[in-house]
């Protein structure tokens, strides 16, 4: 097992469009340095010989060397520094039999699209993706709006679950989730269940599009949720990090559902395709919020720490628990280096929820900044426990028994 | 791999806006930049315009770092934003066959992307920063904001799917 972990450690070649990205890159930062000769930093300089040339070279000339080297090395690595140990020499060092294994991972580009062993029965013909546009519905669940970030949940559901099913983003190559496909068997891919449940796959998706200019540089993060094959929870999150999305905004969402076609070259064709405006309520109908301080109003400093939690919130969806804690870091070098995380009386973290990052917006002049974790959903607690980690010297606080404000 | 206090010594130049030594330590991490940038984007075109909005971002930002050591951990963080907010903005469908034809003639690129497009999206960053990067659970925790048992969670979860992909490539 731990032999294929090595294709994470190879040595690989950085495609072209990502150098000349790159390339744009430095030539910016060049211009932005407004110091194209700097002296005393030149007289300091250690460098490679390679790196002397390359750094000497102008911007044409380093993508004319880069194209040029390219054409010459081939499969080589541009960059390539340290050649780390790669596939070639683990061939080169393994034993036989083992060796045959390997060929055999490499030579699995034949059969390595499994989707085209999906049946002709399982593929949607033109007349029926008319059809089809009637069999999809979406629909917003709900609308959060939370200091700078608003949260949007939307259901896809199925009408027809008979001939078709959902799926979501993952690879329908994989194994199936049992939770979710009831009748699946254990280890059955979601192709392979969809072949024998004689269902046609649809996948939705969906995703904000940014209506003036300010909402161009909104975050958005995505996840999708199934519940079962028939109806699938897509949870988008949008956030401003200059400004509140105040209750009332009317932010656009699309919603696509693709089916599955092999002729197409994108190899999902869509199906139904449309667009919701939706206004962010300042509080959702499915939601329940409970804020958390000290009742005596005694400031929320973490241990001896530059750290004081403002203010504590927790906050129910239709799909999970979502703290949002507003930090005020005395130590503006510290920044938003903090996170913040929910635990339990025992010191033990709440089990992550389907956001797969904590997120945190930029301080504010005076150091203040939301920290952003999702949970699985819970009943909101009579008092929380929080633990504040220093994310660039891991220096735990922990503030106990904060209690929920009546 | 870059010595460590060379990298602090070319950290030290590139805060007093010698960006001779930014480029140079860019380029030392352009691969692990690279690589990053595709486990969370999955096609080269975003991971290019991430990679250079980060490094114009830390660029312009870097006289805030003040702990030099921790340049690569701030640098990943930024990448790892930046790919989080490009991914939905740009919202392009990817081919299937992006993911299973070496779109190079590379083998170890081919091998990369393929082991990566076995993965679910949670686990291919914790995945690749603990196997690619050799990041330690607790630097990966601290990357993306999560807790330590969780990176282990998906790091075991990651295994798991890995091993049944490689089962069933053996078995057929």
């Amino acid at each position: 097992m731990e032999k294929w972990m090595k294709h994470f450690t190879d040595d690989i070649e950085v495609p072209q469009n990502v150098l000349d990205k790159v390339n744009e890159a430095f030539a910016q930062i060049e211009m932005e340095s407004g110091d194209m000769i700097n002296e005393n930093q030149k007289n300091n300089k250690k460098l490679t010989s390679f790196q002397k040339s390359w750094n000497s070279m102008s911007r044409l000339s380093r993508v004319a060397a880069i194209a040029a080297l390219a054409l010459v090395l081939g499969s080589g690595s541009v960059f390539a520094a340290n050649r780390i140990w790669g596939l070639k020499d683990v061939l080169r060092h393994l034993p036989k039999e083992a060796e045959s294994q390997i060929v055999k991972e490499v030579a699995v580009e034949d059969t390595q699209n499994k989707l085209d062993e999906v049946p002709e029965s399982l593929k949607v013909s033109d007349d029926e993706l008319v059809q089809l546009e009637k069999n999809v519905s979406f629909a917003v669940k709900e609308t959060l709006s939370d200091q700078n970030s608003c949260h949007i949940a939307l259901e896809a559901t199925l009408k027809d679950p008979v001939h078709y099913m959902l799926v979501d983003e993952s690879d329908v190559t994989t194994a199936v989730d049992r939770t979710i496909y009831g009748d699946a068997k254990e280890g059955e891919t979601v192709v392979e269940y969809a072949k024998r449940m004689n269902k046609k796959m649809i996948r939705v998706d969906s995703y904000f599009e940014a209506a003036t200019k300010e909402q161009e540089q909104y975050l958005e993060s995505y996840d999708v949720k199934m519940v079962d094959d028939a109806h699938c929870l897509m949870m988008l999150q949008i956030t401003d990090n200059n400004n509140q999305i105040a209750g009332g905004t009317k932010l656009n969402i699309a919603s696509v559902a693709r089916v599955y076609d092999k002729e197409s070259s994108v190899r999902w064709k869509v199906c139904k395709s449309e667009t919701a405006t939706v206004t962010i309520d300042k509080v959702s109908a499915n939601e329940a919020t409970a804020s958390y301080a000290f009742a005596d109003g005694k400031e929320m400093r973490v241990g001896d720490s530059s750290v004081i939690l403002e203010k504590i919130e927790l906050t129910n969806t239709a799909i999970e628990t979502k703290i949002a804690v507003t930090v005020r870091n005395e130590d503006k070098e510290l920044g938003n280096w903090v996170a913040v995380n929910l635990i339990d009386d025992n010191g033990n973290y709440y089990e992550g929820g389907v956001t797969n990052t904590g997120i945190a917006s930029q301080p504010d002049a005076e150091g203040r900044f939301v920290d952003y974790h999702t949970y699985a959903k819970m009943e909101l607690p009579d008092y929380v426990n929080v633990r504040v980690r220093d994310l660039n010297t891991d220096q735990i606080w922990e503030l106990h028994n904060i209690p929920v404000c009546k | 791999m870059m010595d460590g206090n060379k990298m602090i010594d070319l950290v030290k130049r590139a805060k007093l806006h010698d960006h001779n030594a930014f480029e140079e330590l860019m380029q030392c991490y352009l691969k692990d930049l690279y690589k990053t940038a595709f486990a969370i984007l999955m096609n080269d075109e975003d991971a290019a315009d991430a990679i250079q909005d980060t490094m114009l971002n830390c660029w312009r930002k870097i006289d805030t770092l003040k702990q030099e050591h921790y340049f690569k951990t701030w640098l990943m963080r930024i990448l790892i934003n930046n790919c989080y907010a490009i991914r939905k903005t740009v919202h392009e469908e990817v081919p299937l066959e992006e993911y299973m034809e070496p779109a190079v003639k590379d083998e170890s690129t081919y091998e990369f992307k393929e082991m990566l497009s076995v993965l679910d999206e949670k686990y291919r960053l914790p995945m690749y920063l603990f196997y690619g990067q050799e990041y330690k659970i607790t630097e990966i925790a601290k990357i993306l904001k999560i807790p330590k048992s969780t990176v282990q969670t998906r790091l075991a979860r990651g295994r798991k799917q890995l091993a049944e992909y490689y089962k069933s490539e053996m078995e057929e």
